[in-house]
């Protein structure tokens, strides 16, 4: 795994810039922050520019030899979970390339749906983590209901 | 100045289909989730689940902690973004690493010249942020994976911001 700190910074004329760096990952975070103040105090030392935010995020990608052969489907053809959130709000979550044996033959004015067990898994994908709808309202599982999107 | 840890972690997954046309998934966590668990989940429960909904595979997934500035002072007169400080660094193979910081301050570039003052404490506090990390924990890499261990040069170049 790789990790990548991103830095956020905007001039007095509002012109932004994002620059970046690699680094190695590290999966215990403990104290971070603290780490994330120091690179921000040592930049804003030698910088003009604001820091509005920094980011760092930990990277996995799958080694080319390791990756399965895609299927017969697509990612213009989606499927879309609903749900609520704590707050009442509507959460959705967009799996690309839905497969066609998740898909149902009959349509609605709705349009075209997803089997249970579509909403099922794509309930337990989510129930994985404390997903949130926005920065702070939890998600009500399982999905109410799924649709295909183009 | 303090920066604040945003309350969530952003995960993303990406996908290829078989055009390879890629697309992305993403949703916010919870910070009170332990980073070590997120990381696992993908391996434990996510790839499975993800390969019973979609034709695509998956090329990866990023996690992203960030942290925003709670108290934005305005930026002095003299701040630039097109005005970098670019770092030339070496990996320990001697493969190069180059970091453009913007808005390098003017008075860390030595008149007559476009170097910059390698002397400076504060430039000196930069480039060891780099060759030696952060208490030995978030070390700088090359995109081979090794690690950053020195500084070849440093000198002020101009690149044109999306507005000017």
């Amino acid at each position: 795994m790789r990790a990548t700190i991103t830095i956020y910074t905007t001039d007095r004329d509002n012109n932004s810039c994002r620059w970046s760096y690699h680094t190695a990952a590290i999966v215990d975070t403990a104290g971070l922050l603290d780490k994330m103040q120091i690179i921000a105090d040592t930049i804003a030392a030698i910088s003009d520019a604001r820091i509005t935010r920094i980011m760092y995020t930990i990277r996995h990608v799958v080694r080319l030899l390791d990756r399965p052969v895609a299927g017969p489907g697509r990612i213009e053809r989606s499927g879309l979970f609903i749900t609520t959130a704590a707050n009442g709000s509507i959460y959705t979550m967009i799996v690309p390339a839905i497969k066609d044996t998740q898909i149902t033959t009959a349509g609605t004015l709705a349009g075209v749906l997803l089997t249970d067990d579509a909403i099922n898994v794509a309930s337990s994908l989510i129930n994985t983590l404390p997903v949130l709808n926005d920065e702070l309202s939890t998600i009500n599982l399982p999905f109410i209901t799924g649709s295909v999107v183009s | 100045m303090a920066m604040i840890q945003d309350p969530w972690y952003t995960y993303t997954v990406s996908f290829r289909d078989r055009d390879n046309n890629t697309a992305g998934m993403s949703f916010k966590i919870a910070t009170t989730a332990l980073v070590a668990d997120v990381t696992a989940a993908f391996g434990t429960t996510l790839a499975g689940a993800i390969a019973a909904l979609s034709d695509a595979v998956v090329t990866g997934w990023s996690l992203s902690i960030s942290a925003r500035e709670n108290a934005l002072a305005t930026a002095v007169e003299s701040s630039d973004v097109e005005r970098k400080g670019s770092f030339s660094f070496l990996d320990a193979s001697g493969f190069p690493v180059i970091v453009q910081l913007p808005s390098i301050k003017n008075i860390l570039v030595q008149d007559g010249s476009q170097a910059i003052d390698l002397t400076n404490v504060a430039v000196l506090a930069f480039v060891n942020l780099f060759v030696t990390g952060i208490l030995g924990i978030i070390r700088p890499v090359s995109q081979a994976g090794v690690d950053v261990t020195a500084l070849k040069s440093a000198r002020k170049v101009h690149r044109s911001s999306a507005r000017g």
